[in-house]
């Protein structure tokens, strides 16, 4: 058996299933609370999709890195035989920070968002100031995405 | 730059109150300040207010039923105010036909869920095959009607004075007794102990059955004249034009109206409070003295005390990046404008936060065919012109880093995608400066180095605004000190921190050794003089220390633009995997699934950018406005301005033009 593999392969699922989860989660609660806004004041649907959009990046992030780790590896190529142990956990532990880091930015990003569209309701005008505080969430899921990135084609 | 204001005095007479403020609000350059206290009723104003309460839930009403306006047609609609005023009556027509409409349909539904309701109440009682009237007291008969549980029907045949007649079985039978009419009390009383719940007919001629069938025709009924309601409400979404005109041009009334109540009255004339931008005093006196020559008009410079709105103005180039810091907030009053010294350095960073020629492109035509073709007002004008720019800075960086549509020169996506990284390759400009993914080092490097540049110039713009203000210490003592400090470090460690990159760059160390001294000489000023108004030098010294603790802010600042690198490679890579979902689809080796698949792949390929393009352009341009918000505001900008609202037309549907005469 090819342990080398399967611990890479479990760093690309872990990266795409727990940041994707997050996403779904930040995405759906925000979707939620648009959905109330909209109904009661149907011009505000472009501010608040803008708005349930954001916590949405945190997937895009975790799908990016398990395709590195995929490219990287070899996964995707079907050469795996130089893939060692060692290597394999690497790419596991390479691919953490975006898990869990998206996992959780991606839920609380999703509650600033909604929030932030509460405020829309309120306030229209101050939609821009709704996004950045949302923004101030992702930032850490930015820094989770460097910080795997730079692991994975740090492995050669 | 931050325009000074004035603060206006108008007195004038009252006689020409109404056309003053009709020719003041025409040119809008007057915030008209509150000078009496409490709402005097005005008729007029609350006639209006409802009026324009009235269009706004017809218009609501109607809106689902209107033609969609084209994606590309312009926001707003281009016609003279009186042009606009011709259509309040019609307006007001539509608006009572609508309103009766909405009533009728109310009505009707109200009616319809009772005669349901009765309906239901009377299912039971179809077996019941004489009028309901017929269930009459008489002087020598008394009826029950009602419902009896199906475990106490026993109980009630076993009474000997009572008559049941059982018209149905099941869990509640419905049930007519006959009793005599002395015995009234008597049943009155056993009904009480049982599980028995009285029932009234409803007052409808007939049978039960015939009752329902009754009832079922009227809901038939009911259904059809609110169909006919909603087809008319219908017809009307096609004048939701005239209702928007209308609903404008009562908005410009209106404002004006509430204005008048801002007024202070003498017996003979009125007195104006406002702010008037310091360039538009001589067009405001120009307006007033169009209309008439009794006036006495008088500006002056805001006092202690006072709080003017704050306007900017900038040169056609930057003044769309206004928004961007409206976004976050306007400056103080009398402190800077930042939109000039932010503009270069947002164009810059948005363009390498996306870095792809491809998307650049996408994103300049785009924003270029709405500013075209939907002639957008206000906060979307400033944004579409701040994506123009940006999207040109994409164009360059994806030059610079080598990303066109996610193909980099590097080929891995496969087919016809790795056709044109060949083509690249050759080309040789592709990158013309880092690639991303093979020198990341050098390329988070490069974001680190701009990010100082930003943070840097913050500090600069701060001290020039205070030199300016003469005060030189606060210059000197709270932003130069920091640009040693900040630009020192950096130089001074820079062979060490790229040394444990990988890549050192060595610089000599008569460079470095002056660097660090810069540092440490910045450091002393903040030290010592940080709390320069403290008389005990013990809490100067502490003052001092708690402002050096501020160089781990720097850092994290600096660190914070890394995210320049991470949104620039998620746009680079994401791109990329995309362009190899596609090309999969041209894996296959049977001919008519090849040109299946080609065709799927091209329309997947338009679909898959276009979303990555979306979302990553949404990202860059929040990410963007925060690193100038914190990273780069923080340094010099005080926030928290008032916004000028002056008289003007307030519109939402039409852009009024000038009078044709």
């Amino acid at each position: 058996m090819n342990w080398g593999a399967i611990w890479a392969t479990a760093g690309a699922v872990i990266a795409a299933l727990l940041a994707g989860i997050g996403s779904a989660i930040g995405v759906g609660i925000t979707g939620q609370a648009s959905a109330g806004v909209v109904s009661e004041n149907p011009d505000l649907s472009g501010k608040c999709l803008l708005l349930q959009l954001l916590p949405g990046t945190q997937g895009i992030y975790g799908l990016l890195i398990a395709v590195v780790i995929a490219l990287q590896s070899g996964l995707m190529s079907g050469d795996v035989s130089a893939l060692t142990t060692t290597l394999g956990v690497r790419y596991l532990l390479a691919g953490l920070p975006i898990a869990f880091g998206g996992l959780l930015s991606a839920i609380y990003q999703g509650k600033v968002a909604v929030a932030g569209i509460n405020m829309v309701a309120k306030k229209p005008t101050e939609s821009g100031k709704g996004m950045v505080m949302a923004i101030m969430v992702e930032t850490y899921a930015v820094l989770s995405l460097l910080i795997s990135f730079l692991l994975v084609i740090g492995i050669k | 730059m931050i325009v000074a204001m004035k603060r206006l005095s108008l007195v004038a007479l009252k006689s020409d109150q109404d056309a003053l403020l009709d020719a003041l609000q025409k040119a809008g350059t007057v915030e008209i300040i509150r000078l009496s206290d409490g709402d005097a009723p005005d008729g007029e104003a609350d006639e209006i207010n409802a009026r324009i309460q009235r269009l706004s839930e017809s218009i609501g009403a109607v809106k689902p039923y209107a033609k969609k306006a084209g994606f590309l047609s312009p926001q707003k609609r281009e016609m003279t105010l009186s042009g606009m005023r011709e259509y309040v009556p019609e307006a007001e027509k539509t608006t009572g036909e609508i309103e009766e409409l909405l009533h009728t349909q109310t009505r009707l539904l109200a009616e319809r869920e009772k005669a349901a309701a009765t309906r239901v109440s009377l299912e039971p009682w179809t077996g019941l095959c004489v009028p309901m009237d017929a269930v009459k007291n008489t002087s020598r008969v008394h009826y029950f009607v009602g419902l009896c549980a199906s475990k106490d029907v026993p109980r009630l045949q076993e009474q000997d004075y009572i008559e049941a007649e059982l018209l149905s079985e099941g869990a509640t039978v419905p049930a007519i007794l006959a009793c005599r009419a002395d015995d009234m009390r008597a049943v009155q009383a056993f009904l009480k102990t049982i599980d028995w719940q009285d029932y009234v007919f409803p007052k409808m001629d007939g049978t039960p059955r015939e009752a329902i069938e009754a009832l079922d025709r009227r809901i038939a009924e009911i259904d059809r004249e609110y169909a006919d309601a909603q087809k008319q409400l219908e017809t009307h979404g096609g004048e939701i034009e005239t209702l928007q005109n209308a609903l404008d041009a009562e908005t410009i009334d209106a404002d004006r109206l509430r204005a008048r109540g801002d007024l202070s009255y003498t017996a003979y004339a009125f007195v104006l409070e406002g702010w008037v931008r310091s360039d538009e005093v001589e067009k405001t006196e120009e307006t007033v003295r169009s209309v008439t020559d009794a006036y006495s008009f008088e500006t002056r410079d805001p006092i202690e005390g006072e709080e003017p709105p704050s306007v900017v103005k900038n040169n056609k180039f930057v003044t769309p990046f206004e928004e961007v810091q409206t976004l976050y907030s306007r400056p103080t009053y009398g402190t800077i404008d930042g939109t000039p010294y932010m503009t270069p350095f947002y164009i810059l960073l948005f363009g390498l936060m996306l870095s792809d020629t491809g998307y650049g492109i996408l994103l300049m035509l785009g924003s270029w065919l709405y500013i075209k073709k939907k002639k957008p007002t206000g906060m979307s004008a400033g944004i579409s012109r701040v994506l123009f720019w940006g999207g040109l800075s994409t164009i360059v960086w994806g030059v610079l880093t080598g990303s066109f549509f996610g193909i980099t020169r590097s080929p891995a996506s496969g087919g016809v995608f790795d056709v044109i990284a060949g083509f690249f390759d050759r080309l040789g400009i592709f990158p013309a400066w880092i690639d991303p993914m093979q020198n990341s080092m050098a390329m988070l490097g490069l974001c680190f180095g701009l990010g100082v540049l930003h943070i840097v110039a913050g500090y600069l713009v701060g001290a020039i605004d205070r030199f300016s203000k003469g005060d030189w210490k606060s210059a000197i003592f709270d932003q130069i000190s920091w640009v040693l400090i900040t630009l020192g470090l950096v130089i001074g460690f820079l062979p060490a921190i790229t040394g444990m990159a990988g890549t050192p760059i060595n610089l000599p160390q008569t460079v470095t050794m002056p660097a660090l001294i810069a540092a440490a000489v910045g450091a002393a000023m903040v030290l010592l003089f940080k709390g320069r108004e403290k008389k005990n030098p013990f809490k100067r010294l502490t003052s001092g220390l708690g402002g050096l603790y501020g160089i781990t802010g720097v850092l994290s600042d600096i660190l914070s633009y890394a995210r320049l690198f991470a949104l620039g490679i998620a746009t680079g890579v994401i791109g990329q995997v995309f362009n190899m979902l596609a090309n999969m689809l041209t894996g296959s080796s049977n001919i008519v699934m090849r040109i299946v698949g080609a065709v799927m792949c091209i329309v997947l390929v338009i679909a898959l950018h276009t979303f990555n393009v979306a979302i990553n352009a949404l990202g860059a341009f929040v990410h963007c406005a925060r690193l100038q918000y914190v990273e780069f505001y923080g340094k010099f900008y005080e926030s928290g301005g008032k916004e000028f609202r002056p008289l003007s037309y307030n519109t939402k549907h039409v852009q009024v033009t000038k009078e044709q005469i």
